[in-house]
């Protein structure tokens, strides 16, 4: 009968390099601290509660702790690292088996580790719960980065779950049950997640990669790139659109809620809902409009009496119903009062979700607008890399 | 096949192209002509779809040019466009170039490599051909620009002005052949953009001359000089239609009485 590696997960503690650097850190503050309050006649303890003493501490536990989770993922998980994944593809892994370099999801190691991080903490006048927040912040962001890239739905329960710790109703039990919850999905993610190993189109179908990106080879110079007949853009589906709305208008609700709570007490005005609308309308009109221009000028419009070009101009309809969409939606908040973060949150979330799902998709206006390509010069490509012959 | 249906272009005030109308049936070798700024390469750039016209539409092989993004994805596989001033990539060298080139079009890796290797060799670029471009003389840039444009093997070509920018005698022999070869097939159609009649005569099935944003002739070299009265060689034919009283002032020019 085969018995699992008894000391597989033994593999994640730290390099010993970092423990003695560590260590030493640690012991060379002692001393100074020690030192000062020989010199100065004065209780350790004193020297140790001192503010400026305090700050340095969290600064090494925090970097400890941030350090230690970025190791754990970067070193163990396969989604970080290309070369252990291809070997992995090759090799006869299964999830049913161990990863071979060590675990990616949390073990009593990590317990072991982060809880001499709070010790030391504790000893240090710190906070115990800061290198235990560092740490869990960096993990659980990382690994909800991962499973999104790896296209596990996980990542969607987690966007909705994370934003949740920043509002105050949730203190104390509820709070435990959430960050519970947290690791539970986590880990329960991250099996589904390594059983769907080789991740066939990595980092492709994460629910937030929408149809910026353009297909074809930059590097094949003008006009062969604009001209290609590959162009791998996508366009976002009115789920994705509408999920992805969702999540960041209820982020923005817990971020807003949060913020209005004491001690910070600040409260978004309306007119960032306005200002962002109208960002939002150019930044996409600058995005669609990158290398291309109208088929003629707006001289050219008055004289000839087309003052709307229906093939080029369409490109003007979500940012311009966007922007209209901020208006009313400012004028609304403004008369909320009570319900203002909700209604700031439903209005930043339909503008998102505008945004997204208004048409035309990137990849329709390219290949179907009534434009013209601009040259290189005047599209602003990198003049150093290519040239004019 | 081309198909222009009734296209008009200007980009501010003035037409650059007013109702034009083309066909250019598939595997022929079409040359345009016509004075400097007469709309040429808008013409060019509008089959090519680097453009759209203000009016009208073009059709590749009856498939209509920006109709989908399906359609137009099959137009731009079955076509190379060759600008008068492409911008090459000056880090990559030569052969990377055009093998990035051959890949947009899923040109069959072995086949691309060996193509590449001949069009090298035919153009004298065998010894450049692995150095980066930036190093390459005009000449020899518009010579790889000439072999991106015939590496992808596409049914259509359109050229802009192939026949300029430093090419040296071989080169413009080299490329005067391999238009002559491609106006002799059938599968493969040609619209080129050129202002040497000699080179146009030799391998043009018909010759479309541009005079004020129309297009005053579109036939065969024969049939141009039944259309302008003229038996002479193509330069004079082309005097004859697009500028009739030239040689006439010519004649006055050097005739002016002594003061």
């Amino acid at each position: 009968m085969k018995r699992p590696l008894p000391f597989h997960s033994n593999a994640v503690w730290p390099p010993p390099w970092v423990m003695v650097t560590f260590v030493i850190s640690c012991g060379l503050i002692s001393a100074v601290i020690w030192l000062i309050a020989a010199v100065a006649r004065m209780d350790p303890q004193t020297v140790f509660a001192m503010q400026e003493i305090v700050i340095v501490w969290k600064v090494l536990l925090g970097a400890a702790a941030g350090f230690y989770a970025v190791y754990r993922l970067g070193r163990f998980h396969p989604a970080c690292n290309r070369g252990y994944r291809e070997w992995l593809k090759l090799s006869p892994w299964t999830a049913a088996k161990p990863l071979p370099l060590g675990p990616a999801h949390l073990v009593w190691q990590d317990a072991a580790v982060v809880g001499a991080l709070a010790a030391i903490a504790g000893y240090a006048h710190v906070n115990p719960l800061l290198p235990v927040g560092v740490f869990g912040l960096i993990y659980g962001g990382g690994m909800t980065f991962l499973l999104g890239l790896t296209g596990s739905g996980a990542c969607l329960v987690l966007g909705f779950l994370w934003p949740a710790l920043m509002l105050p109703a949730m203190s104390g039990w509820p709070m435990t049950a959430i960050i519970v919850v947290l690791l539970a999905v986590i880990w329960l993610g991250h099996q589904k997640s390594l059983k769907r190993f080789p991740w066939p189109n990595l980092g492709e179908k994460s629910v937030w990669q929408t149809d910026i990106t353009i297909g074809g080879m930059p590097n094949a110079g003008w006009p062969y790139s604009r001209l290609s007949p590959k162009f791998s853009s996508s366009p976002v589906s009115i789920a994705a659109s509408f999920l992805v709305s969702i999540l960041i208008g209820w982020w923005f609700y817990c971020l807003n809620v949060y913020l209005q709570s004491p001690p910070e007490m600040i409260q978004f005005p309306p007119e960032v809902i306005l200002v962002f609308g109208v960002a939002a309308a150019l930044f996409r009109v600058l995005g669609y409009c990158m290398s291309i221009t109208t088929p003629f000028n707006l001289w050219g419009r008055l004289v000839t009496g087309r003052l709307i070009v229906p093939g080029f101009d369409r490109v003007f309809l979500t940012p311009l119903a966007v922007v209209l969409l901020a208006i009313v939606g400012d004028v609304v908040i403004k008369h909320s009062e009570t319900w203002c973060p909700v209604a700031e949150s439903f209005v930043f979330a339909l503008l998102w979700f505008v945004l997204l799902a208004g048409g035309p998709t990137y990849r329709k206006w390219i290949l179907t607008g009534q434009h013209r390509y601009r040259t290189p010069p005047i599209s602003n490509t990198n003049k150093r890399l290519f040239k004019s012959i | 096949m081309i198909k222009l249906v009734d296209v008009s272009h200007h980009y501010g005030l003035n037409p650059v192209l007013s109702h034009i109308n083309l066909h250019v049936p598939a595997g022929e070798l079409a040359a345009v002509m016509g004075p400097n700024g007469v709309g040429k390469s808008t013409l060019l750039g509008i089959i090519a779809g680097l453009m759209a016209p203000a009016r009208g539409h073009v059709e590749i092989n009856g498939l209509r040019r920006r109709g989908t993004e399906e359609t137009e994805l099959q137009i731009r596989k079955q076509m190379v466009f060759l600008p008068d001033h492409p911008w090459l990539p000056e880090f990559m060298t030569g052969r990377e170039w055009l093998l990035a080139v051959g890949q947009l079009y899923d040109v069959d890796a072995d086949r691309l490599m060996d193509h590449i290797r001949r069009l090298l060799e035919l153009f004298q670029l065998a010894d450049k051909g692995d150095s980066p471009i930036r190093t390459f003389s005009n000449g020899q840039k518009k010579k790889i620009a000439i072999c991106g444009a015939l590496v992808p093997e596409t049914p259509i070509l359109v050229l802009d002005e192939p026949f300029t920018g430093g090419l040296d005698p071989s080169a413009i022999l080299a490329l005067r052949r391999v238009l002559k070869h491609m106006a002799d097939r059938t599968d493969v159609t040609v619209v080129m953009a050129s202002q040497i009649p000699e080179v146009v005569e030799q391998v043009a099935e018909r010759i479309l001359v541009l005079k004020g944003a129309h297009i005053i002739a579109y036939d065969t070299l024969d049939g141009l000089r039944a259309q302008s009265g003229c038996s002479g060689s193509l330069p004079e034919v082309f005097e004859k239609l697009v500028n009739p009283q030239t040689l006439e002032q010519i004649e006055s020019y050097f005739n002016r009485p002594k003061a």
